[in-house]
């Protein structure tokens, strides 16, 4: 017997002679010679640049050793160049380069012919391939006689760097040339994703060399190490490669495990067996048993690709769907197995049979590459399969259905997080610019998205349909750093509203349009290229935001890249608007509480406005036209209405008068009958009055429209309001006349009278009803206390920090209602109260202590 | 860069870090230096004293601001990349003054009454002296301790550690000093000062491998009795009202060298306490009393002794804390040297924070130790250059100064590398080129030979949790090592040297307790062979702050506290009465420390002693 079987622990065991991890050494008596090895031999032999991409543990490096090995007993000159050793995250293409070439001198043995720093030196001038070219054919080619072969190992570690060493791959198509020197790369990556210039890739010139799984025939030297283990240790190697499809890290750790255990296989229940130990020794509680880790290694790539994994779960699910209806042959196929003597077909196949499953046809699709990247999967004849059972076994449907779950929770608990933080500002939102909380809040979640659906720029923008106006927020992908969020406030072009009442059967209009936004933000030469633009409706089918996906990027990409160079060819794909569905109705509900608070603040700063602006009232001598004007004045600003009046009844003549002062500084007193005009109607009725543009439209604007041509003002929309005093009686009336529309337009022009103008196309809308019902409370208090020269009774005040508590849960009971445009009048008239009340106890905390800023 | 901005952006740097700014002869050196004026050019004068004095100086404090070497040569590249870790807006404009606050006094002490006694006294003294002053016996009577605690330790200028000997053997002691330097790290201030008095003497006067991480850059002030009380208050509050501080008066350890890593191992007599950490080295040529308690991990030793033997050798030894792993570690290495291999221990702990903002400074931090440890000439600064990757600089540097010096294989025994995944961005380079180096040595050419005599014990606590690049991360290839706890038999064993002969029955009530925890195991047998309890005795009052686990339970409650995730995480645990699902990097981080058992994908308390401790606590305050 070949190997020894004593229990002294110095002489090598048979489990010793499999390695499991890392590359095997030259003299590794389990080597296992493949059509690769041929291949590689030959194609360097023959001067053909080579190359081996492929998934981990395959092999490649013991590979690459060998035939390196064999090449040199040959008299080639060889050097190995493993790329991690030089590349860094950090790295500037000088120093890599150098680094390159200080591996060729060092291989090479040139450090008597060249001080490598200095001849670098002497070169500073030259960009860094230029340096490497000229040092392969005045050093390299000068100094070395023999033909030459340089393997470059990890090729993929260029793709973490910070720059794209494409005039790398370049050169290396370009060294075919010398007929001397010849290059093996060798890595797990694609061609495209290593260089994207189809003119200078080095891979359409070159051979690819397929490192596939062991065949029976090839993996005749792991059989000694089984011959201990059982009675025919051929039957057991088969057995052993139908569960690993001859994937040569889990035969290798299979085979030394069942070498170094107690089984001893009986002739005719090596399926049986093997697949008992497999189960137990394999697949029970896998992850812990996975040392060194290979499993967990495909697990995180399939499951932390970022915005592939939903996509690569699906199609992998499909396949295991697929495969377990060809389980019928599966199963005849075991049977087969038992008899044991009729085990010749090949076993990797034994998955894929010719029974009734449609097989997936291999292509290229970004998923189906990255699956086979991942080993997961395996291109066989134009056919795509998982690579083997254990695989198979391990990652099962269920394990699929609990990475897609768990894929959505993700994101969902980031946008249920970022609702919490939304409460939790509200609570102290101490006059924050409302801006600055949809920046937080939103910002977190475009860029997110970013990462999710790899897209260079996400933009989410807010349609406020109280304001018109439309917000955007744009993030930007970027690997490492936070990235800055950019708030494009008051984007309320003439051109955007109206993209957005039109969006619904076009949302493609909006793109187009909101394109133009990003690309002015991103600076100059910014282009969208691709595009997924989502519109969010509310119930009504209005919609409520945008959130647009810009130019989707390929994996793998750094942000030092050009654009360009970034981008994935493909676009955004059919499987990303299905993960982007899946996202969308918990964006959607958490911009409606962006909305709702949104106006609650607004709520909240008009009530704070109203309480400084009335607060005069009560404190100064009423008949002051002073505080009358300052008063309509902050009414007039609150609401953007072109103009207000106060009026006051005059019991006695049934009348309401004012006093306008003229820009001259005149000020003339008006006078009106109840019952006369609006402000008269609204005097005798008590009941509020709001005349949306246009109001010449209106029934009773037969006065309005007399006024208005002595006067050449043009009314076009009117508010006005009762004031009553605490005790109910009718004091007066406001009066607020013309909504200014939002954004820049020309002022009014009288020479155009009576064509409406465009500034004042513009209607009070329900919320300016409610300021003013507050503000004329508030007047009618301030109004009466005036009048009676009574001072209201001091008030129980509660502490503050049991207003802010009670303010507090006002909203938060305000913000919990989906619908918030019901308006819940006492609600609001409460928590203004509470508002008055905490700044009026703030205000007096600040005079007690001087200190307080 | 110019030159102007240049010494603006040093003496930031410098101010920030040590609270003053370059003084004008200083800022004159700086910029002849700059300018590549000599010393004589610069201050004609007297250039010897601008050399040797002032010069010197400087380019330490550089040294120290800039968290690299900084010579009169490399001041442009040392400050050039300075401002690339610093951009613009990342350093704070004005240093504050913080001569004008009146400083905050922590006195850290151990509950027994002669160190509680002593700290009293300086506590009350010092508050009389107008400065305010907590104490380790205020915190305690508080509930919720653990975060009191942490907020004294962040607000403190000054602590002052009480170091008796059951200080040198507890490991709250140790999680205070961490945090401690974890503060320093994020202040700007570098606050607080430690000011560490040794009341400590006898057998254990050295400090632990831990203590001496933390405390190697101060001297201890010596105090024997209530007598010496008066004159350290005296230097105390001379210290406090001037801000200088000379050195102490006592010195750690022996009398005769400064160099802490040369002095004897703390010898573990039956009459010490068992300490919480483990030596890393062990004494060469000594008998090895500190053996005596050391129970063989069969069969690790003889596998790991086998494989370090092997050529470009990798071992992993993977275990929770106080599992055992820097003994076998310290062994591996022990009989590596025996063989005449050169050893170096080095643990990730004693980095500083700063070393892991970048790739390059933990490269050179890396060859720095090494070399020390060798005793080779650093020549790190030659072998710096610009013109290659930092990786290449220092693959460079191992196979020119470190491996080709002689033929001895060199064993680098790189312990806590845990911290390195807390720094993903340098992590996968980090680990990529030790992958690289570990594959060069089995290629067989012409370079292997050199790394062929480099092998690694690499030692950890957690999980890898952090995706590394498999074919780029030592992680999966090597000899791996789990270490279990301790069999019933190796804690009869364990008595047996402890001198008790207990019956099957006996190991097994204190195995239901604390399970085969090595370091528990041991502090019971201890406190039982000292008599000073019985194992009745224990069993009841382990889990309480009466028993002898007390500073070790306290330990975990601190750590949890400052790591709400975990706590919250672990409450779970604890109170659940069948293993639970927890998501994977808690879970690791909670195995790690050693709180949990993984059962499959689920979680159980790792020891019974822990469940009855953390169940009746509000892990979130106390």
């Amino acid at each position: 017997m070949f190997f020894s079987t004593h229990l002294d622990p110095t002489t090598e065991r048979p489990a010793q002679i499999y390695k499991v991890g890392g590359h095997l050494p030259l003299d590794s008596p389990s080597y296992v010679v493949r059509q690769a090895d041929r291949d590689l031999y030959e194609g360097l032999k023959a001067r053909d640049f080579c190359y081996v991409l492929n998934c981990r543990q395959m092999g490649k490096t013991s590979l690459r050793v060998r035939t390196m090995h064999r090449l040199q007993s040959e008299g080639f000159a060889c050097a190995a160049i493993d790329l991690t050793r030089i590349g860094s995250q950090d790295i500037t293409p000088d120093q890599w380069y150098a680094g390159i070439m200080r591996r060729l001198v060092t291989s090479f043995r040139l450090t008597d012919q060249i001080s490598l720093p200095t001849w670098l030196k002497e070169r500073d001038f030259l960009p860094p391939i230029q340096r490497l070219s000229e040092f392969v054919e005045q050093i390299l080619l000068e100094s070395i006689s023999q033909p030459i072969v340089i393997f470059i190992d990890e090729i993929d570690s260029t793709l973490s760097l910070s720059f794209r060493p494409d005039d790398f791959f370049a050169f290396i198509r370009s060294c075919t040339e010398y007929d001397r020197l010849t290059f093996a790369l060798l890595g797990v990556a694609t061609p495209s994703d290593l260089i994207r210039d189809k003119n200078h890739t080095p891979f359409n010139i070159g051979r690819a060399i397929e490192l596939h799984g062991f065949q029976p025939e090839e993996a005749q030297p792991l059989v000694p190490g089984l011959r201990d283990q059982a009675v025919d240790p051929q039957a057991v190697l088969l057995a052993i490669l139908d569960w690993t499809g001859g994937q040569p890290f889990l035969t290798q750790k299979l085979c030394q495990m069942l070498a170094s255990s107690d089984e001893f296989i009986l002739q005719g229940s090596e399926a049986d067996q093997v697949a008992q130990f497999v189960q137990s020794h394999f697949i029970d509680n896998w992850e812990a048993r996975d040392e060194p880790p290979h499993l967990k290694t495909i697990r995180d790539r399939l499951l932390r690709s970022g915005s592939n994994t939903g996509a690569m779960l699906k199609l992998y699910g499909q396949m295991l769907e697929e495969e377990g209806r060809g389980q019928g042959a599966e199963g005849r196929r075991q049977e087969a197995a038992e008899n044991c003597s009729s085990l010749t077909s090949f076993p990797s196949h034994s998955l894929i049979s010719s029974s009734p499953y449609t097989p997936i046809p291999a292509d290229d699709s970004p998923e189906q590459i990255e699956l086979r990247l991942s080993g997961l999967v395996v291109k066989r004849e134009g056919i795509l399969q998982i690579y083997n059972r254990i695989y198979a076994t391990v990652f099962d449907a269920q394990w699929v259905q609990k990475g897609l779950a768990s894929l959505r929770p993700d994101f969902l608990q980031m946008v249920f997080q970022q609702e919490q933080r939304l409460l939790a500002i509200l609570d102290t939102m101490d006059r924050r610019e409302f801006e600055d909380v949809l920046y937080e809040i939103l910002g977190s979640v475009s860029l997110q998205l970013t990462e999710l659906m790899k897209a260079d720029r996400a933009m989410i923008s807010f349609v406020d349909r109280e304001t018109n106006e439309l917000w955007a927020i744009s993030a930007r992908h970027e690997a490492t750093r936070p990235t800055k969020i950019h708030i494009l406030s008051n984007q309320q072009s003439a051109s955007q509203i109206t993209i957005f009442k039109q969006v619904i059967p076009q949302p493609h209009d909006f793109s187009q349009q909101s394109r133009r936004v990003v690309e002015e933000q991103a600076g100059a030469g910014y282009r969208t290229i691709t595009d997924l633009t989502v519109p969010l409706l509310d119930e009504g089918g209005d919609p409520i935001a945008f959130v647009q996906l810009i130019n989707k990027l390929r994996p793998g990409v750094n942000a030092n890249m050009l654009l360009a160079e970034r981008l994935a060819p493909q676009g955004f794909t059919e499987s990303d608007r299905q993960q982007f569905a899946e996202y969308t109705p918990a964006i959607q509900r958490l911009i409606e509480r962006c909305q709702v608070c949104y106006r609650l603040t607004q709520r909240l700063q008009a009530s704070e406005a109203l309480t400084e602006a009335t607060r005069s009232l009560s404190e100064m001598d009423l008949n002051s036209e002073e505080v009358i004007a300052r008063v309509m004045e902050s009414a007039k600003k609150l609401m953007n209405a072109d103009r207000s009046t106060l009026w006051l009844i005059d019991r006695h003549s049934q009348e309401l008068w004012t006093r306008v002062r003229f820009e001259d500084g005149r000020v003339q007193e008006l006078r009106l009958r109840v019952g006369e005009g609006y402000a008269g109607r609204v005097a005798e009725t008590g009941e509020p009055l709001n005349i949306p543009f246009d109001l010449y439209d209106h029934p009773y604007s037969e006065t309005a429209k007399r006024t208005d041509q002595t006067t050449g003002y043009r009314t076009c929309s009117l508010l006005c309001m009762p004031v009553y005093s605490p005790d109910g009686d009718l004091l007066g009336v406001t009066q607020l006349v013309n909504k200014r529309r939002q954004g820049t337009f020309p002022p009014y022009d009288p020479n155009q009278w009576p064509e409406a103008p465009e500034c004042f196309r513009a209607s009070f809308d329900s919320n300016s009803q409610q300021y003013m019902q507050i503000f004329n409370g508030q007047a009618g208090i301030a109004l009466s206390n005036a009048r009676q020269m009574l001072i209201a009774a001091p008030k129980e005040i509660p502490s503050p920090s049991e207003a802010i508590r009670h303010a507090l849960d006002l909203i938060q009971g305000l913000g919990q209602r989906t619908e918030l445009d019901d308006r819940d009048e006492q609600s609001l008239r409460m928590l203004w109260q509470q508002v008055e009340l905490l700044l009026r106890d703030t205000q007096k905390q600040d005079d007690d202590d001087p200190t307080k800023v | 860069m110019g030159v102007d901005e240049a010494l603006e952006l040093a003496d930031r740097l410098v101010c920030q870090h040590t609270g003053k700014h370059l003084n004008d002869l200083e800022r004159e050196v700086f910029l002849g230096s700059w300018q590549g004026q000599t010393y004589e050019k610069i201050y004609p004068l007297n250039p010897q004293y601008i050399e040797k004095d002032v010069g010197y100086k400087l380019w330490k404090k550089l040294s120290a601001a800039l968290g690299e070497k900084v010579t009169k040569k490399n001041l442009q590249g040392a400050l050039e990349r300075a401002r690339k870790q610093y951009p613009e807006g990342t350093l704070l404009p004005v240093c504050e003054g913080i001569a004008d606050r009146i400083p905050r006094i922590f006195i850290s002490h151990q509950m027994q009454t002669d160190d509680r006694t002593l700290g009293q006294s300086l506590g009350d003294a010092l508050q009389s002296a107008g400065y305010p002053v907590t104490s380790t016996a205020t915190c305690r009577a508080i509930p919720n301790w653990a975060i009191v605690l942490r907020q004294e330790l962040e607000q403190c200028d000054y602590l002052i550690l009480i170091l008796s000997t059951p200080a040198l053997m507890s490991e709250l002691v140790l999680e205070e000093l961490r945090q401690v330097r974890q503060i320093q790290e994020n202040r700007r201030d570098r606050r607080p000062v430690i000011l560490p008095i040794r009341t400590a003497d006898g057998p254990s006067l050295a400090l632990n491998y831990e203590l001496r991480t933390f405390l190697q850059d101060y001297s201890p002030w010596e105090w024997r009795s209530a007598e010496d009380t008066p004159v350290l208050l005296k230097k105390l509050l001379s210290g406090l009202r001037s801000g200088d501080w000379g050195m102490g008066n006592g010195e750690w350890g022996n009398r005769d060298g400064k160099d802490i890593n040369a002095l004897p191992i703390t010898l573990d007599l039956p009459a010490a306490l068992p300490s919480p950490v483990a030596e890393p080295e062990l004494p060469g040529g000594q008998v090895r009393l500190s053996s005596a308690f050391y129970i063989e991990r069969v069969p690790y030793e003889a596998q790991c002794y086998r494989a370090i033997l092997q050529p470009g050798a990798l071992i992993r030894i993977k275990a929770p804390r106080q599992m055992g792993k820097t003994s076998l570690m310290a062994r591996i290495l022990a009989y590596a040297r025996e063989q005449g291999c050169r050893t170096v221990p080095l643990s990730f702990q004693q980095a500083d924070a700063s070393v892991f903002s970048h790739l390059n400074l933990l490269l050179r931090w890396f060859c720095g130790r090494v070399s020390r440890k060798l005793k080779i000439a650093d020549r790190i600064d030659e072998y710096w250059s610009d013109t290659y990757g930092s990786k290449d600089n220092c693959t460079a540097y191992f196979e020119d100064c470190l491996l080709s010096e002689t033929d001895a294989p060199l064993i680098l025994g790189l312990d806590e590398v845990d911290r390195v995944f807390q720094y993903p961005q340098i992590a996968d380079d980090f680990f990529g080129l030790l992958r690289a180096w570990y594959e060069e040595a089995g290629y067989g050419d012409g370079d292997s030979d050199r790394w062929q005599n480099l092998r690694l014990i690499v030692v950890h606590s957690t999980e890898v949790y952090i995706p590394l690049n498999v074919n780029q991360s030592p992680f999966n290839v090597g000899l791996p090592i789990e270490l279990p706890e301790f069999s019933p038999d190796q804690v009869a064993d364990l008595a047996n040297r402890h001198g008790l002969q207990w019956s099957s029955s006996e190991i097994r009530w204190l195995m239901a307790l604390v399970g085969g925890h090595p370091y528990l195991v041991r502090l019971a047998l201890y406190h039982i062979a000292q008599k000073q309890l019985t194992l009745e005795e224990l069993l009841p009052v382990a889990p309480t702050e009466a028993g002898p686990y007390d500073d070790h339970l306290r330990r975990h409650l601190w750590n949890l506290q400052q790591h709400p995730e975990l706590a919250i995480a672990y409450s779970k645990v604890v109170n659940a009465d069948v293993p639970i699902d927890l998501e994977s990097i808690p879970a690791f981080k909670l195995h790690s420390l050693g709180l949990v058992k993984m059962q499959g994908n689920r979680v159980v308390p790792s020891l019974e002693l822990y469940r009855q401790y953390f169940r009746d606590r509000n892990l979130l305050n106390g």
